[in-house]
């Protein structure tokens, strides 16, 4: 086999990492199409199929607003599973996906006792997947895992849900994978206290089904496939109106569960004086985290610089150059810091 | 998210519930040397050593330990017993307490070690080991997980309480003197698993109408050489009695990750979890502009090492990895005949 040599120091295009939206299917297609055979978005591979009936396009979308007024983006329209029979359309995802975040849009119209619900696949094989309950009429949405389900306790008929997964690879006990389901979070922080929340083997997904048991209704739009929440809840924010003036906005104290008209400015600055309550750190702290490294901020979106050196030396003694390197890696959007080790490998 | 409305020491004043010790009247640590378990008479408050049925428990490792959620420590010895003792044979040992009866508190410490579903218990006797004198037991429950089981006047099971094999549980019995329904089963038993050790404990796991609360013995027993550590066996008038403890350090009575002293240097209440705001601090530590490990991309540059590209000549090798050691950058770069390459090495040069 041919190697290729390099030329030493040369090479300073920026590496890059795993990044942002990883799949989008906004449902921008013609009303009343069906939705077997439309192929738009991204991230995916293929066009949706169907095994039995196929749901059609909608002619309109579904919307988000949180509890703060901070709005869902939306674009296209939607999807309803209503047919003459069971419908159910696939697709593809165009690779593997672990450690991710879904969002989608979840509307279910009325009561009944059938399925309906939007699953994860691994090839032929249903990982997790949320739904309404087929054992009876409520309104409460699932989270289904293999054979068995959990409750989220949220659901209305007729309401617009914002549904949220996060997919975790080997967070869970016994280094199983973990799926955590959040129902119409706010939107402008990252949700940390799940509604409902379930573990296997192995979660990693490469495929979407939604279906509709009996062909009974159920509308979906605007699912997202990306590395952070941030990535699959973009929005046009509410404001950013602080009542109390402590220096938290009111959407911040949504997410925190802390109350927008009174000040928490005592608690803020006894936090921030003992961030390690909360194993969180000051930016001096975590450059500080060099693990024998260092650890190197990003500046804005530019990539972060490093450099080495390779050193010879023929006694063990001196240490002279042979040659430095200069490296840039592209950080992804949720990333703040570079830490570069040596290794022995 | 509730705030600190009073000071630490008048809380604690106002919850009271701090337990009142009385008399410890039995106490058996399993302070012996390893082997079998006949014999052994150390302890306190003991009317006889241990006997057998034949096949003894034995005396055998560490003790075990029990630390409640908040730190608290319950007082402990040296050694325990392993109802297996490496054989598949049924163990029973058995010791009597003496005629007792009336309102106390037993407790022990249980340490499942398997989820075979052959019974294992300590389960406490009148006059005899037979089956119609069996009173009531702390045993398995069809697998690893444990209960109260009530065994005179027909055998009732409380709920089980779910276990993970190797690691302790501590189990609490509190005999309540016409607790009960008044007819048939006047008296009741209350079961506590791992409560707290600083409260007397409130809502039991599970309660069991019983018809008189006497008993004279222990026994220790497990089938086909099942094995469960059993370890600080107590019976008390109080529940202080029976938990003896070494309090901790800096408790986190709300349970919530953040200990009392830190509670009060955030002004929050300690003892009202605060476990929502947490995970959402955690998981947004921008809001006060702190930053998390998170936020960290890990990458290692790898060994430089020489490696030859063909017969008069060679490279030295390195990669740059991901944190998971997916390989992002290899490189061969031509060595330079005026170094002296007989060793090399990587150096950060980055300020």
């Amino acid at each position: 086999m041919t190697r290729i040599r390099a030329v030493a120091a040369a090479l300073s295009l920026p590496m890059a990492l795993p990044a942002a939206e990883l799949a989008y299917e906004p449902f921008d297609y013609s009303a009343a199409n069906p939705l077997a055979g439309e192929a738009g978005g991204n991230g995916w591979f293929g066009a949706w199929t169907q095994d039995g009936e196929t749901g059609a396009v909608r002619s309109d979308g579904l919307n988000y607003t949180d509890g703060i007024g901070n709005v869902l983006d939306t674009t296209g329209l939607s999807l309803d599973t209503s047919g003459s029979a069971t419908t159910r359309n696939f697709r593809d995802l165009d690779t593997l996906h672990a450690d991710v975040w879904i969002s989608f849009l979840y509307h279910l119209p009325a009561s009944n006792s059938k399925f309906e619900g939007i699953s994860f696949y691994r090839g032929a094989t249903s990982l997790f997947g949320i739904s309404s309950s087929s054992v009876d009429t409520g309104s409460n949405i699932t989270l289904n895992i293999g054979g068995g389900g959990s409750n989220t306790g949220k659901g209305l008929f007729g309401v617009t849900h914002f549904v949220v997964l996060k997919v975790s690879s080997g967070t869970a006990t016994g280094g199983n994978d973990q799926v955590q389901a959040f129902i119409d979070p706010f939107l402008t922080g990252v949700p940390s206290s799940p509604d409902a929340e379930g573990t296997s083997a192995n979660f990693d997904f490469n495929r979407v089904r939604i279906a509709g048991q009996d062909g009974s209704p159920l509308y979906i739009d605007e699912i997202r496939i990306g590395a952070t929440f941030a990535d699959v809840s973009p929005h046009s924010p509410a404001g950013d109106g602080d009542s109390d003036g402590d220096g938290l906005s009111d959407a911040q104290e949504a997410v925190l569960g802390l109350d927008p008209g009174v000040s928490d400015a005592s608690l803020i600055a006894a936090i921030q004086a003992h961030p390690e309550f909360f194993d969180l750190y000051d930016t001096a702290g975590i450059l500080a985290l060099g693990n024998g490294g260092v650890v190197r901020q990003k500046s804005g979106d530019a990539p972060v610089d490093f450099t080495f050196e390779v050193q010879h030396s023929g006694n063990l003694i001196a240490w002279p150059t042979l040659e430095t390197f200069n490296r840039s890696i592209l950080l992804p959007e949720d990333k703040n810091f570079l830490r570069v080790t040596l290794s022995g490998r | 998210m509730k705030m600190k409305s009073l000071p630490l020491v008048m809380v604690c004043a106002v919850l009271g519930g701090v337990p009142v010790r009385a008399d410890l009247l039995i106490h058996e640590p399993f302070d012996y040397l390893p082997g079998d378990l006949t014999g052994g008479d150390g302890g306190s408050g003991w009317s006889s050593a241990w006997a057998d049925s034949g096949n003894p428990v034995v005396t055998a490792g560490s003790g075990l330990t029990y630390t409640d959620s908040i730190g608290n420590t319950l007082a402990e010895s040296a050694s325990s017993v392993n109802t297996s003792d490496g054989g598949g044979a049924t163990t029973i040992s058995s010791r009597e307490t003496g005629a007792r009866d009336g309102e106390a508190w037993i407790s022990m410490l249980i340490q499942p070690q398997s989820t075979a579903t052959n019974f294992v218990g300590v389960s406490f006797y009148n006059s005899d080991l037979t089956l119609a004198n069996a009173r009531f037991a702390i045993e398995h429950a069809d697998g690893k997980n444990l209960r109260l089981t009530r065994r005179a006047g027909g055998q009732v099971n409380s709920p089980s309480f779910t276990t993970t094999v190797g690691t302790t549980v501590f189990a609490v019995i509190h005999l309540v003197p016409a607790g009960g329904d008044g007819e048939s089963f006047p008296d009741r038993l209350d079961v506590y698993f791992n409560p707290e050790l600083d409260f007397e404990p409130g809502v039991p796991h599970a309660s069991i109408n019983i018809d008189g609360l006497f008993y004279d013995r222990v026994r220790v027993a497990a089938a086909n050489g099942r094995a469960a550590r059993v370890d600080e066996l107590r019976i008390g008038d109080t529940y202080a009695d029976v938990a003896p403890y070494v309090p901790a350090v800096d408790p986190d009575h709300d349970g919530d990750g953040l200990t009392d002293s830190q509670e009060e240097t955030l002004g929050l209440d300690p003892f009202f979890p605060d476990t929502g705001f947490i995970a959402a601090l955690k998981a947004n530590p921008g809001f006060v502009g702190l930053r998390s490990e998170n936020e960290i991309v890990d990458v290692r540059v790898g060994a430089a090492k020489l490696v030859p590209f063909d017969e008069n000549s060679f490279d030295y090798e390195f990669s740059i990895f991901t944190k998971d050691g997916e390989v992002i950058e290899t490189n061969f770069i031509p060595v330079n005949k005026t170094a002296d390459p007989r060793f090399l090495r990587l150096h950060l040069d980055t300020p």
